[in-house]
């Protein structure tokens, strides 16, 4: 199996410039070499993490609206793992259109599966952090949606992604109550325009926008607006 | 007059009263001293019994210089620094150099040699830059001159003369012997009579010949100053044809780029440390460097009532926390947005306000000076294409090799198109773009190596983006301490993208600290 070169560069010595470039960056001397098997060691995701997400994800994968990246702490370890791997795979990230998703894809092409299982089990572990402010400071993009009709409109989405938004591994669904509502508005679109969801591969995806396709923009801020309401618990 | 007191004597008075921090406000204040040499120093005053922990988050520019001066005054500092390296945004390239930008990691592979480096972040200074000097001074790091403006460089956009360069003097001198000729022509009593009698009207068309080079009809024909089309030695010179004005107009070249030179802060001449901007940074770390920890990521800010607490992952992930009186901060606002913290929420949308700008550098180690066989030495050809702009070295003249800028994208949409690409892609671009002012370039250069700042680790943006409402509502408040925590950094001046911004943040900050101290040493 492929290691990671991240890993790789927190254990070992290498040739390739890219790796290379990495050991600069993270620090040859980051754990004594060959001292430990690579997949010892409790730090290894959080480590893993904080090298290559935590600049733009933010402090234990809380998110951050400036950067627009959406919190990940608290989903369940096979959603992300599952996400993770489908950007590193390219169903994720690909359509010109997708401008974050392609932003994200190249983040992730140099890491082996088990440690995108990794970092991903690690964030499900963390809390779901609590909303850090009002609208200006989540980075909701004010689309003054209607809460009221976005909750009987949630019916629909309630059998997959649960009553309280808490979501459902065995559905492939992820949680939606605690995720930055700017994040699942956005996702909500591109699903819609079949910016996300439409590779052949990504059949999760695509089972999400066929779900969605009958959603007119309004009524995606209405649902929205419902969401954010529902609580973190 | 009898009875007026003389400025020596007043300065005399002042002296014995103030001590000489006094006589020189006050003999700044009466113009007898330059405000540069004011502007330049901070004077902190010393701690004394009072010494303070200040912790520092990033150890760019804004981060070193307030280090540098707590340490000076005589306080205790830590500075954290989440990358490898310390410089944040002075970075300078070199042979192994790594860039850290998100999913486009490079390795510099340019031939070590002294000249062959690239200022992929800050690369002029201007004279007016007080501070900036000042530590040039201070920490020995020999300057340069820099050639911003060069009138042998050349001017390019696909819409206009065909698609091929023409030379900036070339352009600024048929453009204005037009407008010359165009006002000279129009110099009539009714039009000014109001604010010209019939002495001025003659000296303003006097005026206008010499802006212009006009003949004695008033008439632009031509002129020396745009370069001989052949001649002008051993024979005699012949001009250039005159340019047709619309013509000059298709150019983009005079919305923006033909004024370039008047700027105050882009004005010949300038400076450049020699051997690398990154020398600044070098000449900090001699001086604070112990104080450095590098790969040291803050993840959490925490203010109490008498100081502040900052966690942060060292090099092997680990959590640590550092307690200290105050707290300095100049890690970039929308990446403190992400951190676990107990700001308060308007500061916390003041954080959110400025936008994050897309500037995006790249250059090629050239085989040959090929631009000095084109009769250019340093300076800048503008271009319409995405690359903006082509820096030709203004040190290592003549010694065969040297680091040619390829690209230098200012607007957000160029430099989102080129950060968008790999590097491999921003290579290929920028050759072909390269190419139409430089037919030989794909021979001469190579080794691209390009920095897009939206992407850099730990920078996500540069320049900061204050529109004018964010400036309006929230620059105040981020310019204001809370509780004892500080943002500093050129995104905390109405100078951003200039180190002089980053360190005259650091001075406000300091100055505050400073008056608070003071108060409470008074008060304790
Ligand atoms: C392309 C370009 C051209 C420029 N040209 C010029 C020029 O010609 N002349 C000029 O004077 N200026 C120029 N500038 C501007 C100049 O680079 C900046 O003004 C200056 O370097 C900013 O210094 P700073 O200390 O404010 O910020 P930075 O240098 O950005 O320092 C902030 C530091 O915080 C660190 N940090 C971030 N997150 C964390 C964290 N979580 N924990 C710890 N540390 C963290 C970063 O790694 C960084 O080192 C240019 C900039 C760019 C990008």
């Amino acid at each position: 199996m492929q290691r990671s070169f991240y890993r790789v560069l927190l254990t070992s010595g290498l040739t390739v410039v890219a790796a290379l470039a990495v050991v600069a960056v993270l620090g040859a001397g980051t754990r004594p070499a060959a001292a430990q098997a690579p997949e010892a060691g409790p730090f290894a995701p959080r480590a893993l993490y904080g090298a290559a997400c935590a600049s733009c994800h933010g402090t234990d994968g809380r998110g951050n609206p400036r950067i627009d990246t959406p919190v990940l702490a608290g989903l369940s370890a096979a959603y992300l793992e599952r996400q993770l791997d489908s950007f590193r795979r390219g169903y994720r990230g690909r359509h010109p259109e997708d401008l974050e998703g392609l932003e994200m894809r190249p983040m992730v092409e140099g890491f082996a599966a088990a440690d995108l299982a990794a970092v991903g089990a690690w964030l499900a572990s963390l809390p779901v952090p609590q909303p850090a402010g009002d609208a200006a400071t989540t980075g909701a993009e004010g689309q003054g949606g209607d809460p009221a009709r976005g909750r009987t409109l949630y019916a629909a989405c309630a059998v997959c992604h649960g009553r309280s938004g808490e979501g459902n591994d065995a559905l492939g669904a992820p949680r939606l109550a605690g995720q930055a509502s700017w994040y699942t508005l956005r996702q909500l679109r591109k699903f819609m325009d079949g910016i996300r969801g439409s590779h052949p591969d990504d059949t999760s995806g695509a089972s999400m926008r066929a779900s969605v396709a009958g959603l007119a923009p309004r009524d995606a801020a209405d649902i929205v607006a419902w969401i954010e309401m529902l609580p973190v618990n | 007059m009898e009875g007026r007191i003389s400025r020596r004597q007043l300065l005399n008075a002042v002296g014995a009263a103030g001590g000489s921090a006094a006589v020189h406000a006050a003999a700044t204040a009466l113009g007898l001293l330059p405000a540069a040499a004011r502007a330049g120093q901070l004077d902190l005053r010393p701690a004394g019994g009072r010494a303070r922990h200040v912790v520092v988050i990033g150890a760019g520019i804004a981060g070193l210089a307030a280090a540098y001066e707590l340490r000076r005054a005589g306080h205790r500092c830590t500075i954290l620094e989440a990358s490898h390296r310390p410089g944040g945004r002075s970075l300078t390239l070199r042979r192994g150099d790594v860039v850290d930008e998100l999913g486009a990691r490079q390795v510099c592979d340019f031939d070590d040699q002294p000249h062959l480096y690239f200022n992929a972040g800050p690369a002029r200074i201007p004279g007016s830059h007080a501070s900036l000097l000042h530590y040039c001074r201070e920490l020995d790091v020999p300057l340069e001159v820099f050639v911003n403006d060069n009138r042998n460089a050349w001017v390019h956009d696909d819409a206009a003369f065909g698609g091929r360069p023409i030379r900036n003097r070339e352009y600024m001198t048929d453009a204005r012997g037009f407008l010359a000729e165009l006002l000279a022509k129009s110099v009539a009593p009714d039009a000014l009579d109001a604010r010209l009698d019939a002495d001025d009207r003659e000296r303003l068309r006097e005026f206008l010949r010499a802006y212009g080079d006009l003949d004695a009809s008033l008439a632009y024909s031509g002129s020396e100053r745009a370069g001989y089309a052949s001649g002008g030695m051993t024979s005699p010179g012949v001009k250039k044809p005159v340019r047709d004005f619309s013509e000059l107009l298709d150019a983009n070249f005079w919305r923006e780029y033909m004024h370039w030179g008047e700027l105050a802060d882009q004005a010949a001449p300038m400076l450049q440390p020699v051997g690398g901007m990154d020398r600044i940074v070098d000449g900090f770390m001699r001086r604070v460097g112990d104080a450095v920890e590098l790969r040291a990521a803050v993840r959490e800010i925490r203010l109490g009532e008498t100081g502040v607490e900052v966690a942060y992952a060292g090099a092997r992930g680990e959590v640590r926390a550092v307690r200290a009186d105050y707290c300095l901060n100049s890690m970039p606002a929308h990446l403190v947005v992400g951190l676990r913290h107990n700001l308060p929420p308007r500061y916390v949308r003041a954080l959110s306000a400025p936008g994050r700008g897309s500037l995006v550098k790249l250059a090629f180690q050239a085989q040959r000076r090929f631009w000095e066989d084109e009769q250019i030495y340093g300076g800048i050809s503008w271009t319409n294409q995405d690359i903006t702009q082509i820096w030709y070295p203004p040190h290592g003249i003549h010694s065969g090799t040297g680091v040619v800028l390829g690209a230098y994208a200012f607007d957000d949409e160029p430099g989102t198109r080129l950060t968008r690409m790999s590097p491999a892609e921003r290579i290929e671009a920028a050759l072909a773009q390269g190419e139409k002012i430089h037919p030989d370039y794909r021979r001469h250069v190579g080794r691209g190596v390009s920095v897009a700042w939206y992407r850099m680790n730990h920078v996500l943006g540069c320049s900061t983006r204050w529109s004018d409402e964010a400036m309006r509502d929230h620059f105040a408040t981020l310019q204001s301490p809370t509780g004892r925590h500080y943002m500093v950094g050129d995104q905390i001046s109405h100078h951003p993208g200039w180190q002089e911004g980053a360190i005259q943040s650091a001075y406000h900050a300091l100055r505050d600290i400073d008056r608070r101290e003071r108060e409470a040493g008074v008060a304790g």
